[in-house]
């Protein structure tokens, strides 16, 4: 970062601290496949107009964290200023094995398996830089996971911040009352990143949660 | 201990027979515990004597009549109790074959440094990790 861009970055963050324009980090956490660079590239591309990082059927396609910095988003008249990180999805076994069967080769999916794993130790890692979590699971599978319960079970114990998002609503599968029932002591917002359904009431809920 | 329907918030006494039928109001057949903080600070210490019992087999749980006893033999043992724990958690990623991993989220969110279990059954520990981990901007 050059001498200009910081002292800039410094003035801003001084200005925003007088007129109390509040930025906050969010975390996009969950499984593989959930839909979490979906939502990232849906926010992003709703506030910004671009697009952060490709999305893929294959399991595991993001392995690295990214972030977008300084989204602004207005709920009426007012705003938050938001920086997205984007993670690998959250797993307890990485096999090569997995991914064979999307016609990868197997020097291929030892690769992606190792990134994969990586990615997990990274976005764990980032937990401690954030100021709250939008957690998406799929709506069209079963909540009771030893991911989601673990991260739900650390997120409070570090009392972070936290947003349920049930995601693939656009689906006739999917049931997100089950996540509702399954995690009552947390909000949580049926959405389809995909196609936008319900997409306000989310920016609304990541206003007066994360504020 | 009282539970809660997930779905309406309706409470039921400890041992209402309407939380084995479901939800009289909403029909949910999900429930959750309301726990005061004494009532989960008393059944963690229930769950720690179970351990213990199941250590050492000469001790009973009905014998223990009251919490002071408990409390006092917790004091005891702490140091036995603290070496079984943590005798079962050490690695956070096990390294099962070339391209098969199994990570512990637990372990990993919970400490900083990472302890990986090779196929061969040895353990590396990766230095920098054991030491403070700082974010670069």
């Amino acid at each position: 970062m050059s001498a200009w861009s910081s002292i800039k970055e410094k003035f801003w963050s001084f200005i925003s601290k007088i007129f109390g324009d509040k930025k906050v980090k969010i975390g996009i956490y969950g499984p593989p496949n959930a839909g979490k660079t979906t939502l990232a590239n849906k926010i992003i591309k709703d506030w910004t107009g671009e697009e952060l990082n490709g999305v893929s059927e294959i399991p595991h396609e993001t392995r690295r964290v990214l972030r977008k910095k300084d989204i602004s988003i207005d709920v009426g008249k007012s705003s938050l200023k938001l920086d997205i990180v984007d993670t690998p999805g959250l797993a307890t076994k990485l096999d090569y094995h997995d991914f064979l069967k999307y016609d990868l080769e197997e020097d291929e999916a030892k690769i992606r398996a190792k990134e994969a794993a990586e990615g997990v130790i990274e976005a764990i890692r980032w937990l401690d830089d954030l100021d709250g979590v939008l957690l998406v699971m799929d709506a069209t599978e079963s909540p009771y996971t030893q991911v989601n319960i673990t991260v739900i079970g650390n997120m409070e114990a570090r009392k972070l911040p936290l947003l349920i998002v049930a995601n693939k609503i656009d689906l006739p599968t999917a049931k997100p009352l089950k996540i509702m029932e399954a995690f009552p002591q947390h909000t949580v917002i049926p959405i389809s990143a995909l196609k936008g359904e319900n997409i306000e009431t989310l920016y609304k809920s990541i206003y007066d949660h994360f504020r | 201990m009282p539970h809660k329907c997930a779905r309406c918030g309706r409470v039921y006494d400890d041992g209402d027979i309407q939380i084995l039928k479901g939800c009289s109001f909403c029909g949910g057949k999900k429930f959750y515990y309301i726990a005061t903080k004494n009532i989960e600070t008393r059944d963690k210490n229930e769950i720690k004597d179970l351990i213990y019992n199941n250590i050492q087999s000469d001790i009973q749980l009905d014998n223990l009549d009251t919490l002071n006893e408990i409390e006092r033999f917790h004091k005891k043992n702490k140091k036995n109790f603290k070496n079984i724990i943590d005798d079962r958690e050490i690695e956070s990623i096990k390294v099962i074959d070339d391209g098969s991993y199994q990570l512990d989220l637990d372990i990993l969110m919970r400490r900083d440094e990472l302890i990986i279990e090779k196929k061969d059954g040895s353990y590396a520990l990766h230095m920098p990790s054991l030491f403070k981990y700082k974010k670069k901007e």
